[in-house]
Parts: structure tokens; C-alpha cells; sequence
């Protein structure tokens, strides 16, 4: 067995990523896959993950896989990286054209770690090319994505237990921030092996919070009451993108010298990437957004997470709010709920679940020769298709139909549940901190700022606390000749 | 300076009820189609064609409803017929400007020009303050090759590089308006700053993101043109610009090929086993593109002479008159062959 030595590995952390000590957890969870343990573990957002598998992978032999759900998310880990200087990386995935995708598998060996996502692993050339590496680890990012218990399920995720067998089982590590004992329990199910549980507390002390209940009609002019007196690094997270826009307009007049913008799914590629980065550069003061602004990103000192809209389930509420005080400073979570607020997300459900009638018609036109899928949405496809395939052994139509509407009503009541959770979390009496994490872990750890609005904390106090952090200038009003002198640092000879 | 709702009402009146609103549509996302290139040259609006090649139908949809709306057109149809309002503004609109497109020369190479040089600049501004862990603006692999080319071509020498970047680019914007020379400059990324999206841009000025993107490829599109008419002067800013790549669609280069290699229209039906009317287009696209195409192969010089008359007294440029005109022994493909070498002739005379 491979025994690391403890001064071996800080020095490794110190060379790679420059930092001198391992935080809670880091290291137990890389020893143990670096004792060829296959490994479940959680910690909390902003904590580090990330460095439990690249360390490992940089200091093995082989290759890294990293399989993640978001193809954004996994293209920038590679991007982060190589610009740290760990440049042996690369990431295989359904954007990518074809060209791309065979650079990549043609030059296997150069790399270290591959971020790669779950549909490219389905692919036989793509297994085969990748079963004649030496595999060190395969990891798999956002693992309670595998559970058919949590909301954000992938049923892509669920091959991921014959990859693991065609790949002649590396060693595997699963990690995330919002697992559940069931959850936990049913990841160990859906890869068929067992693991060696790392299960650390997801708490995150220093985050207060605070639920605002208002009238619809009053919400806006509550936030921007909140935003007019704390001028810090705001998220704000919608449920739609049309009302992202909207507010961010609203706020841009209300706050002409702020900087306020928005993100979300529908826009341009090269408008995402510049509002990620001025986001990054701390160029914005506020960033209205859509979940499709979240998982994984990693920026120090936000200090306010507002949700416009509550969010499906308490998970992504923890994954949100997450990308606040990563640099450990307090910040505060509020969200901003009207009632009625849940029919959204249960409408949201039924979108995306086929109903029986639908599925009845995909399956007779299937029969029949037809191509329904033209008539149904993409994320009903994606769950027919699958649900079709996975229940081969049923004949009968008939039967196959009661089989898929069994899974579909299972899918419709874990999202409810999802939803019904965080209407009562909202709607709670007692300590917002203790009902959130108690749902994860035993005990939890007492908060290091405020704790929430049930306990020692009150919105209208703390607002009329100004505070104040400024951004960096960067201005509308340079003209092309300013802005040429400054980013080249050149004069104009006159 | 340019408007997105201006442009399409000057090309609406161009175009009037002789074509459907949705060629317009099409002339703008630059539709490798032989009948969209050939209608660009037809009414003379081959400097928009490709000017906006990420428009979506629903966007264009909104704003021929925003000129309806205002009552400059009326919409019957599929068809567009200007108000008397709608004439007046047309009347009033600074016609130079339209000129600065550029889009049937460059909208092949306008994205990747900007793109490379956004990525270039904003590589030398961090590597002249010695910052050279930072994530690149834009991601295309291609363009990320290219700009390390150049830099190897430098050999690294930043400060050469810095200098010539920022005088090639002095000289270039100068000839830009100042305010679109803005525009354009507040989208690019470097050292303590990243740049403006364009939708910013547009909600900071009042503006459409439309118009933000149609100066913007205004500007590009001068740039390349002055950088090509001397490219000596531009030792660094050429190598973005592609020599000559041809403008024919991928598939009419095939049969391109096939003919230069002395095959038969016929014979090319055969080996290629495509429509007629396919190989038909790209016989089009070769006579509007290149002068030296053999017409009288395919239309004897009276018959020439005959369709070209009639083009020319004819008030309209449907083919359907056109060809009632002409008489019985005249095809559609000789009329539209005809028509390809009036656009090459207009195009060698400017
Ligand atoms: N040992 C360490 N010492 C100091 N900083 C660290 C250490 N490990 C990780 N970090 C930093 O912590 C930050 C968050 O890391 P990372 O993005 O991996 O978090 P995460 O656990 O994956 O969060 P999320 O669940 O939100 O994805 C990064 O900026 C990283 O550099
Ligand atoms: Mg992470
Ligand atoms: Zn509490």
C-alpha cells in the first residue's frame, strides 16, 4: 500500500496551489483514495474540494477523470487551473466539435486530469480509448446528483456504475456539499460499491439567516430598500431569467453609480464569460441570476445572497447561498418570500415531468413507427427515453406504461417533498440554522456572526448598519484613446 | 451613426414587395444560399449580408413589428410596403454610413478577427505587467492557437509586441469615428479591467443590443479594409486578417473543382448526384463571385444581350416578368446567369 508521508503531502499542497496547511477533512479524504479506498465525502461549500482530488491526481501516475453535471462548471475548473499553471488538463464534452473531442482523445497520455461529462462516458470510443490509460481515480463532482432521492438527479449519472466496471474500477472518490444520510445511502447503491465515508459537517458558521415574508407587489421595493444601505457584494437569484432582467434594470436606475448585471442560461456565450469575469475582477457591485450562476463558483467575499424567489429545495438553497463568505468573513442569506410564491416551483414540476397522456403517446408512437419526441419537450424526452431503456424486461405496453408512471409519480413526490421542505423551513419558529443542517448532521456547530432571524438576528438592525465595499472603477466614460494608453500602458506621442 | 431599425427599413425599401421580409432575415444571417447571395447583389445590399449572423427569427419578428408599430411600414403577407412616413425617414438617412459595412467581403473572417484581436490584446496588456496566469476572453481553441503563433512569432519580445500592437491599433481607430472607436474599445479586456458585454453597452446607452454590434462591425469591418489595402503597413494586424479565402460555399468549390477539371454540368449532376437545380446554384455563385466565368458556355452572346435588355427596361427584378419578357427559347438558370454577371460587372466597376 502506497503510505504517504504527512511532510510529503503539505509540501505538495504548498508547491501546487500554494497554501500551507490542509483545512478540516482535506486530507483524511485524500489519504484515504490515496490508500486506494473507494470514498463518499462531504464538506461544505467553499471548503476546498476541489483540491481532494487535484492534488491526488497531480502526484499519481495516470490519469484523473472528473465527471461533474455541469458542462460550465467543468469548463471552468480546467480554465482555473491552467491558469494557476496546471496546464495538463483538458475537458471532454458534448459542446465540443468533433475536431476538439479528438485532439483530446488522441493526446490522452499528456493529461492529468480530465473533466469529462457523463453523456461522454456513455460513448463506446470513449471508454474504449480511455480503458487503455491507467485511471488513478475517477471522481465524480456534485455526487448527490446520482441519487434518485435529491432533486437535482441526472439520470445520466445512473450508467455511471458500468463505466466504473468497463474501466476495470479505478479507485472513486464522490463528493459533495448536500448529501443526506438517505442520499448518501443511495449514491453507495447507484455505483454498487461500497465506500470508505469520509462525512464531515456541511455547516457554514459564518453565513446568518434571515427570511423576509412580504406582499408580491412589496418585493422589490424591499430590496431595494436592503440594497440602498449595504452597498457589498450582492447575489441576487431568480427563478426566472425574464425576471432576473427585469430587476437588474430596475436596479441599474434605482443605483445609477452601481454596477449591476445579469446572468443567466439564455444569454450569448461571450457576454456569460465577460459578466463571470468582471464578476470575478469585482467589477460589479450586484449580479441578478438564474441557478445557471452557481454550483461551483468560487469568489471570496460576497457578502449578501438575496433570493428573489425561493428555490426548489433546501439543497439549492445550500448550494446557493454557499457562494457566500467563501473567505470565511460574516454574510448574510435572505430570502424574500410572498405567499403563493411555492406555485412556481410545483408548476415548474409538472413542466417537466411527461404526463400519463404523454407518456402514453410516446410509447404508442414509438409502437407505431412515429417520431413523437418532436412533440415533446426536452426534458420529458430525456426522462422517457431513459425510463424506456431502463425497463426493457416489460412486454406489454400496457405494462410498461404503469411502470414508468410508478417512477414518474416517485419523481413527482421527491420534488414536492423538496418543495414542501423549504416552504416549512421558511415558514419555521425556531432557529433557521439548526432546522436547515439538521436535515444533513447531528449537531451543528453555532454560528460565528448571527445566527438567523429566529434567534439574535434582525434584518432592520443590520441594514441601518451601512456598510460599505467598494468595487473596482471601471468606467463608461474612458474614450478609446484613454483606454488603449491604459491597457497598454503606452502614451500617445503627440 | 448606424441604427439597426434604419438599417432595416433602408433595406425593406430596397427590397420593396419584390422579395419577402424573411429574405431580409436571411440576408443578414448571411444564408449560404446562391438565391440570398445572389438577391444581395441584385438590390444592392451586399454590404449587409452576414452583418448579424446570431439574429434569431423572434428577434427580427420584434422589430419589423417596432417599424410597423411606428408606422414607417405595413406588413401584408410576408410582404413589406413602406408608409408615406416610412419614405421620408429613408429620404433622411445618411446613406454613407451603410457604406462602412463591409459584410459581403468579411463575413467570413469579421468574428475571428475580432475575436483573435480581443484575445491578443488582452494577452499582451497582462504579459507587459508580467501577469501570465490569467483566464483567457475568449475560448475558441482556434483562436487561442493563433495568438500563441503570434507571440512565438515575437519570440516572447512583449515589449515589441506592446509597441507595435498599440501603434497599428492608434492608426487604424483613427479613421473610426470617436464614438464607435468608444464602443469598440470598451469591449476589450486587459490588465485590471475586463470588457464590456455588449448588452451593457446597450443598456448604458439607450440603445439596442443590435446597434451596439452593427458599430461594432462597422468598425471592424474598416479596420480590415484598411488594414488590407496596405497590409506592409500592418506587420502585425495582417496576420488576423486570412488572405483571400474564396467566398464560394463549401459545396460549390466542389463543383468548382469539377468543372475546372473539364467536366460537363451534366456529367457533374452525375458524379456529385445532386439535384439540378443544386449544381444550377453553384454555377450562380461561380458567375457572381469570378469574372473570369466562362457565361457564353451556357448563354450565347444575342441571347446575353437580349435577357440584359430586358433586365434593364424591366421596372421590376422578379424573375417570373423577367422570363415572360425574354421569350420561351431563355431558361430561369440563363436569366439568373445573366443576372450574376450584371453583379460582377457592378463589382468590378466600384
Ligand atoms: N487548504 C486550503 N487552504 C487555503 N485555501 C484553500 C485550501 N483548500 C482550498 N482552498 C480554497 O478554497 C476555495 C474553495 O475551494 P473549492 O472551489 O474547491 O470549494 P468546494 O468545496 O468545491 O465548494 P463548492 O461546493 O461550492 O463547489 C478555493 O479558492 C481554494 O483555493
Ligand atoms: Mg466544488
Ligand atoms: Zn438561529
Amino acid at each position: 500500500m502506497n503510505d504517504v508521508h504527512n511532510k510529503d503531502l503539505n509540501d505538495a499542497l504548498k508547491f501546487h496551489f500554494g497554501h500551507d496547511d490542509f483545512r478540516l477533512g482535506q486530507k483524511e479524504i485524500i489519504e484515504s483514495i490515496m490508500n486506494g479506498y473507494d470514498t463518499l465525502a462531504t464538506l461544505p461549500t467553499g471548503s476546498g474540494k476541489s483540491i481532494c482530488y487535484q492534488l491526488p491526481a497531480l502526484l499519481g501516475e495516470g490519469i484523473t477523470i472528473v465527471v461533474s453535471p455541469l458542462i460550465s462548471l467543468m469548463v471552468d475548473q480546467v480554465k482555473l487551473l491552467k491558469a494557476e499553471g496546471i496546464k495538463r488538463v483538458a475537458a471532454l464534452n458534448s459542446l465540443m466539435d468533433p475536431k476538439q473531442k479528438s485532439v483530446v482523445l488522441n493526446q490522452l497520455n499528456q493529461y492529468k486530469i480530465l473533466y469529462c461529462s457523463p453523456e461522454m462516458l456513455q460513448q463506446q470510443h470513449v471508454t474504449e480509448r480511455l480503458s487503455l490509460m491507467k485511471i488513478d481515480y475517477l471522481v465524480i463532482d456534485e455526487a448527490h446528483c446520482i441519487s434518485q432521492w435529491g432533486h437535482e438527479f441526472r439520470p445520466d449519472f445512473l450508467r455511471l456504475k458500468d463505466v466504473i466496471r468497463q474501466l476495470d474500477h479505478p479507485t472513486v472518490l464522490a463528493l459533495s456539499a448536500t448529501a443526506t444520510p438517505a442520499i448518501q445511502e443511495d449514491i453507495m447503491k447507484q455505483l454498487e460499491i461500497d465506500m470508505n465515508k469520509l462525512i464531515y459537517p456541511i455547516d457554514r458558521p459564518n453565513i446568518t439567516f434571515s427570511v423576509s415574508e412580504i406582499p408580491s407587489e412589496e418585493k422589490l421595493a424591499h430590496l431595494i430598500d436592503i440594497l440602498e444601505h449595504k452597498k457589498v457584494p450582492t447575489m441576487i437569484y431568480f427563478s426566472s431569467r425574464k425576471m432576473s432582467e427585469f430587476v437588474c434594470r430596475s436596479l441599474q436606475k434605482e443605483f445609477p453609480d452601481r454596477e449591476v448585471a445579469f446572468y443567466h442560461g439564455g444569454m450569448e456565450q461571450q457576454d456569460r464569460l465577460l459578466i463571470q469575469q468582471q464578476f470575478m475582477h469585482d467589477q460589479l457591485d450586484i449580479i441578478c441570476c438564474t441557478s445557471a450562476f452557481g454550483m461551483g463558483v468560487n469568489k471570496g467575499n460576497i457578502r449578501l445572497v438575496i433570493h428573489y424567489h425561493m428555490p426548489p429545495t433546501i439543497e439549492s438553497l445550500i448550494q446557493e447561498v454557499g457562494r457566500a463568505g467563501r473567505d470565511g468573513q460574516p454574510s448574510v442569506s435572505i430570502v424574500l418570500y410572498s405567499p403563493g410564491d411555492e406555485g412556481l416551483p410545483f408548476q415548474l414540476i409538472q413542466s417537466e415531468l411527461p404526463s400519463e397522456n404523454e407518456v402514453e403517446f410516446y410509447l404508442n408512437g414509438r409502437e407505431s413507427g412515429q417520431n413523437p419526441e418532436e412533440f415533446l419537450d426536452e426534458s420529458k424526452i430525456r426522462f422517457l427515453r431513459l425510463q424506456d431503456e431502463q425497463i426493457k424486461p416489460f412486454e406489454r405496453i400496457g405494462d410498461k406504461k404503469q411502470a414508468i408512471m410508478e417512477y414518474r409519480n416517485e419523481r413527482e413526490r421527491v420534488k414536492s417533498n423538496g418543495v414542501l421542505q423549504l416552504l416549512e423551513w421558511i415558514q419555521t419558529s425556531s432557529c433557521r440554522r439548526t432546522e436547515l443542517y439538521s436535515l444533513f448532521q447531528n449537531n451543528v456547530m453555532p454560528a460565528s456572526a448571527a445566527c438567523c432571524d429566529r434567534c439574535d438576528f434582525s434584518l432592520h438592525e443590520w441594514q441601518n448598519l451601512r456598510e460599505e465595499e467598494r468595487r473596482q472603477q471601471t468606467s463608461f466614460q474612458d474614450n478609446w484613446v484613454s483606454l488603449l494608453e491604459q491597457l497598454l500602458d503606452r502614451k500617445v506621442q503627440s | 451613426m448606424i441604427r439597426y431599425d434604419d438599417l432595416l427599413l433602408n433595406l425593406f425599401h430596397l427590397i420593396e414587395n419584390e422579395r419577402s421580409m424573411s429574405s431580409i432575415y436571411y440576408l443578414l444571417k448571411g444564408k449560404k444560399s446562391s438565391q440570398t447571395i445572389q438577391d444581395a447583389y441584385l438590390f444592392q445590399m451586399e454590404n449587409s449580408y452576414g452583418i448579424l449572423k446570431n439574429l434569431s427569427k423572434q428577434h427580427f419578428t420584434e422589430a419589423v413589428q417596432r417599424l410597423a408599430d411606428k408606422q414607417l411600414i405595413t406588413i401584408e403577407k410576408e410582404q413589406i410596403y413602406l408608409t408615406d412616413q416610412g419614405r421620408r425617414r429613408v429620404l433622411q438617412l445618411d446613406q454613407s454610413m451603410f457604406v462602412l459595412l463591409k459584410g459581403h467581403i468579411y463575413h467570413k473572417s469579421d468574428h475571428l478577427f475580432k475575436d483573435t484581436l480581443l484575445l491578443l490584446f488582452q494577452t499582451v496588456s497582462m504579459l507587459i505587467q508580467k501577469q501570465n496566469r490569467f483566464i483567457p476572453i475568449v475560448d475558441q481553441p482556434y483562436v487561442q492557437t493563433k495568438v500563441k503563433k503570434i507571440l512565438l512569432a515575437y519570440r516572447k519580445n512583449v515589449k515589441q509586441l506592446a509597441d507595435q500592437l498599440f501603434e497599428e491599433l492608434y492608426r487604424t481607430l483613427s479613421v473610426v469615428p470617436d464614438q464607435s472607436a468608444t464602443l469598440f474599445m470598451q469591449q476589450f479586456s486587459g490588465y485590471q479591467r475586463i470588457g464590456k458585454s455588449m448588452q451593457q453597452l446597450a443598456d448604458h446607452t439607450g440603445w439596442m443590443k443590435e446597434d451596439i454590434h452593427l458599430h461594432t462591425f462597422v468598425v471592424v469591418h474598416q479596420m480590415m479594409s484598411i488594414i488590407e489595402q496596405k497590409r506592409e503597413d500592418f506587420p502585425l494586424l495582417s496576420n488576423l486578417i486570412e488572405k483571400h479565402s474564396s467566398r464560394l460555399t463549401a459545396s460549390a468549390q466542389r463543383t468548382q473543382e469539377l468543372f475546372h477539371a473539364g467536366k460537363t454540368f451534366d456529367e457533374i449532376v452525375e458524379i456529385r448526384n445532386l439535384k439540378e437545380s443544386t449544381i444550377q446554384d453553384h454555377f450562380i455563385e461561380m458567375a457572381t463571385y469570378h469574372i473570369d466565368f466562362p457565361i457564353h458556355d451556357f448563354l450565347p452572346d444575342d441571347k446575353l444581350k437580349r435577357v440584359l435588355e430586358v433586365i434593364q427596361h424591366a421596372e421590376t427584378k422578379k424573375l417570373k416578368p423577367i422570363k415572360e419578357l425574354v421569350g420561351e427559347d431563355i431558361s430561369y438558370f440563363q436569366i439568373r446567369l445573366a443576372i450574376a454577371v450584371i453583379n460582377q460587372r457592378k463589382k468590378v466597376s466600384v
